[in-house]
């Protein structure tokens, strides 16, 4: 199955050049997506900086129709082209190497569903410079509103932003559906021998999760945005009440998605923070079999719970109570994960740099998000507070608190790995705390200001709200700030960083067994497992791991 | 019976806890400055339920940040160690209390959620009735609210960005005028997109959407001035989509009504169109908004 990149192309390029091309190693792929998708993590946070800008004053201050297309955009980036793909670019340099293979199970098809981001992305962007505006109906894309027409001058026409964001998102959809796809067939199929499901690192647990939640989610939000692009381009009437159609129809499958891709942008965040925790902890993961049921298990409960979205949507009372009870055991799993991490931590030899500075933030920040998800959950609650800056502040603490730290712990963690550079610690510490400053700043009061009264989605808020905008939106700048010593430290380092050693942490999963960075084809001899690979403090039988640099 | 020796460990963890669990109390009984006023009988409700989560919530995050304060501090590597933890690789018993735990506390906050929404459901937001279906919450809670006093019922229309208020006797308006301590049922249709019905001192929230009519029911208890947030991005001035509401004692209500009734339309329902929208901006979709948006004009000029 297995293609190698070499003898594929004799003539492949090397050096830098490789990864403007279409390579089929997994390795340049995964720094493909790495690097392409902080590029656009960095578009999405210019955007959010506008959206700040926009809510330093009580009254408008944007056209308002621009103002609605920028947060549209911004979550669209940061979801679609920031967090699912970082999230796979991660899984595509590391999970080969975690099992032991050469090389992803369709190099290709692997090469494919990265070159299909950057158009995607480019395409989504694009969308500003058209006449009608860049979508601006939420990422959620509700009809009618987004079916509507809009103005242009004196007339009335299709809304040419939205159309452009719908090709872009099933575009990007099928990017992801091809390298679950492959992720899928790569974890089952490929793992070297003694590698046993159950002695996969747990971060491969959570790609394969994610990769089956995407392959059976996916599919129906294409169907959703294909109908609606039918109701806004050719005049059909699926969502329509007006022609008998019913818009609720599309939140239902619009949602049967986009929450489970609420997992599908926390679960390998969890799997690298259950690889990060151990290292610099000195200790075996805790509950390692639990934590990798507990993941299967949100895979499966995640399916269950979409109408939670739409408590205020007009559902009847039996389908609240049940998707209510539905969210509120998903707390349980969840749980199981964040008690497992602390007592990983409890009691080792913590070695607090970047890394786990980051992972440990993880921890406290997704606390945070998922005691307000209860609480969202629960029908009465959130009656009152859906829709407000209590779901914004709830929803960064879980998708920023959560999966940005983690992003950023993964690559404080596999970086001298993927470029053979360390990082300088320095930086990285200055970095954590602006980060986490400016986070906490920033998202914090935001559940305030929902409970108090203020919508998410307004250009124009009431007068008692600026003070605690203004912090908000200080906080949010801060966050903005905080990238420039991590972009600096990254480039430099990447330049001219200290040589990192084989296994600069002293870990125990495959990929420290090779060079940094990995060979190409990762491993001359495949190796044998015969233990698990968190088997921190314990005298072992045999090294398949360690020392050579 | 063997009574377990209390260790300074043992002594410090049991400290602990007790800490947090006070902690957290004091936390819920002062989680006022959470919440706006309650203006209504349901507001009470959904805060009491919301403290109880409070608490719960805070015994947690206390219990968890501390956990990793301390380790952060307490279980630092010293310089030149290189040696790793104990092997712990789990604990049975702790894993199922861990597992049973959070699953008996989201079991017990699901029922009290649930009974919480029936008395809501009662005087709140509910559609069974609109959809034919059975109503569970109706059939277990008839209140004697319900029983004794049919609420006042007031339309509202929703429309690219204006709320617009039907009262009986043909009297429309542009703000929203309730009689302190009578139930309240709001009908709710949407002439464009979908809306949502925000009154946060009220603590009820509906999506008003096109092609199915909505409702919200309550009972104010405050008298006041409260606004009216649309909820759910309906397009440009979504933002700014709000209108007044006013809570008034029965005898100001009546004498409100009566001074609507000689007014004329076009002054009554003008009122609802927020100051700030931008005329030409405003998609005329339906004839209810053009209608509305000429009357704004004709009062300009």
């Amino acid at each position: 199955m297995v293609q190698i990149a070499q003898g594929d192309h004799p003539e492949a390029p090397t050096g830098w050049r490789e990864y403007f091309s279409f390579s089929v190693d997994h390795k340049v792929i995964g720094i493909q997506y790495l690097v392409t998708t902080f590029i656009f993590y960095l578009l999405g946070g210019l955007l959010a900086m506008v959206i700040r800008y926009e809510l330093l004053t009580p009254d408008a201050t944007l056209d308002p129709n621009l103002y609605n297309s920028v947060f549209t955009i911004h979550a669209t980036v940061m979801i679609f082209l920031w967090l699912v793909p970082a999230l796979a670019g991660f899984g595509n340099y590391v999970v080969p190497l975690m099992i032991g293979t050469r090389d992803m199970a369709f190099p290709r098809l692997n090469a494919l569903s990265f070159w299909m981001i950057p158009p995607g992305g480019i395409l989504l962007m694009s969308s500003f410079l058209v006449k009608t505006g860049a979508a601006g109906a939420g990422w959620w894309s509700y009809p009618p509103l987004s079916a509507q027409l809009v103005a242009e001058g004196d007339k009335m026409v299709t809304n040419t932003g939205e159309v452009i964001w719908l090709a872009s998102v099933i575009f990007l959809g099928t990017s992801s559906i091809l390298a679950a796809i492959n992720f899928i067939v790569t974890i089952l199929g490929m793992r070297t021998k003694g590698m046993t499901l159950f002695r996969m690192p747990l971060f491969c647990w959570t790609t394969l999760t994610t990769a089956c939640i995407t392959l059976i989610a996916t599919p129906v939000l294409a169907g959703a945005l294909i109908l609606l692009m039918f109701d806004i381009t050719q005049g059909t009437v699926f969502f329509n009440p007006t022609g008998g159609g019913d818009p609720v129809v599309y939140q239902h499958m619009f949602w049967f998605y986009s929450h489970p891709a609420v997992y599908i942008m926390i679960l390998p965040a969890m799997g690298i923070i259950s690889e990060v925790l151990p290292v610099f902890s000195r200790k075996p993961l805790f509950g390692y079999k639990a934590l990798a049921i507990s993941t299967i298990g949100i895979g499966v409960l995640g399916f269950t719970v979409w109408a939670h979205h739409m408590f205020t949507s007009g559902t009847p009372d039996w389908l609240r109570m049940f998707f209510m009870i539905t969210s509120m055991i998903i707390a349980v799993p969840t749980g199981i994960k964040v008690f497992s991490w602390i007592a990983t931590v409890w009691g080792g030899k913590l070695e607090l740099n970047s890394a786990m500075l980051f992972a440990m933030s993880f921890v406290s920040m997704f606390v945070v998000g998922g005691l307000s998800g209860i609480m969202l959950a629960s029908v009465p609650v959130d009656i009152h507070v859906s829709n407000t800056y209590f779901v914004v502040a709830h929803l960064h603490y879980v998708l920023f608190g959560g999966s940005v730290f983690a992003i950023y712990a993964g690559i404080y963690y596999w970086f001298p790995k993927m470029t053979g550079r360390m990082l300088n610690e320095f930086w990285g510490k200055v970095h954590f705390y602006t980060t986490f400053v400016g986070f906490n700043l920033c998202f914090l009061p935001m559940h305030w200001l929902g409970t108090h009264g203020m919508p998410r989605r307004v250009a124009a808020y009431a007068v008692d709200f600026q003070t605690l905008n203004v912090i908000v939106s200080i906080g949010g700048f801060l966050l903005g700030i905080s990238t420039l010593p991590f972009l600096f430290n990254v480039i430099y380092c990447w330049i001219k960083g200290e040589r990192a050693t084989a296994n600069p942490w002293r870990a125990l999963t495959l990929e420290w067994t090779v060079s940094s960075p990995p060979p190409v084809e990762n491993f001359e001899v495949l190796p044998e497992i015969t233990e698990g690979p968190y088997e921190y403090g314990k005298p072992l039988l045999s090294v398949p791991q360690q020392q050579q640099s | 019976m063997r009574v377990p020796r209390i260790t300074p460990n043992l002594s410090a963890a049991i400290s602990a806890v007790v800490l947090i669990v006070l902690a957290s109390l004091w936390i819920g009984q002062h989680s006022d400055w959470l919440m706006p006023v309650a203006a209504d009988r349901e507001a009470k409700l959904v805060d009491d339920l919301f403290t109880f989560m409070l608490v719960i919530a805070s015994a947690i995050f206390l219990g968890v940040q501390g956990i990793l304060l301390y380790s952060a501090f307490a279980f630092r590597r010293k310089p030149g160690d290189m040696t790793d933890g104990p092997p712990l690789e789990g604990n049975i018993k702790l894993e199922i209390l861990w597992t049973l735990i959070p699953t008996v506390l989201v079991l017990y906050l699901s029922v009290y959620s649930y009974s919480t929404y029936l008395q809501l459901g009662a005087a709140g937001p509910m559609e069974s009735a609109h959809l034919h279906l059975p109503s569970s919450a109706a059939n277990a809670a008839p209140t004697q609210v319900d029983k004794a006093v049919l609420p006042l019922e007031i339309n509202i229309q929703a429309m690219q960005f204006a709320w617009i208020f039907d009262y009986p006797k043909g009297i429309q308006t542009g703000e929203l005028h309730v009689p302190l301590g009578k139930p309240v049922l709001l009908k709710m249709k949407s002439n464009d997109v979908i809306h949502g019905f925000w009154v946060p001192e009220f603590r009820l929230k509906q999506d008003v959407i096109p092609g199915r009519t909505t409702t919200v029911r309550f009972t104010a208890t405050r008298a006041g001035q409260y606004v009216l947030n649309c909820t759910q991005l309906c397009g440009t001035s979504h933002g700014v989509m709000r209108a007044d509401v006013f809570v008034d004692k029965p005898e100001d209500y009546q004498k409100w009504l009566a001074s609507q009734a000689a007014l004329p339309s076009q002054l009554r329902t003008a009122k609802g169109l927020p100051k700030t929208t931008i005329i030409s901006q405003v998609p005329l979709h339906t004839e209810q908004t053009r209608a509305l948006v000429g009357n704004l004009r004709t009062q300009e000029q």
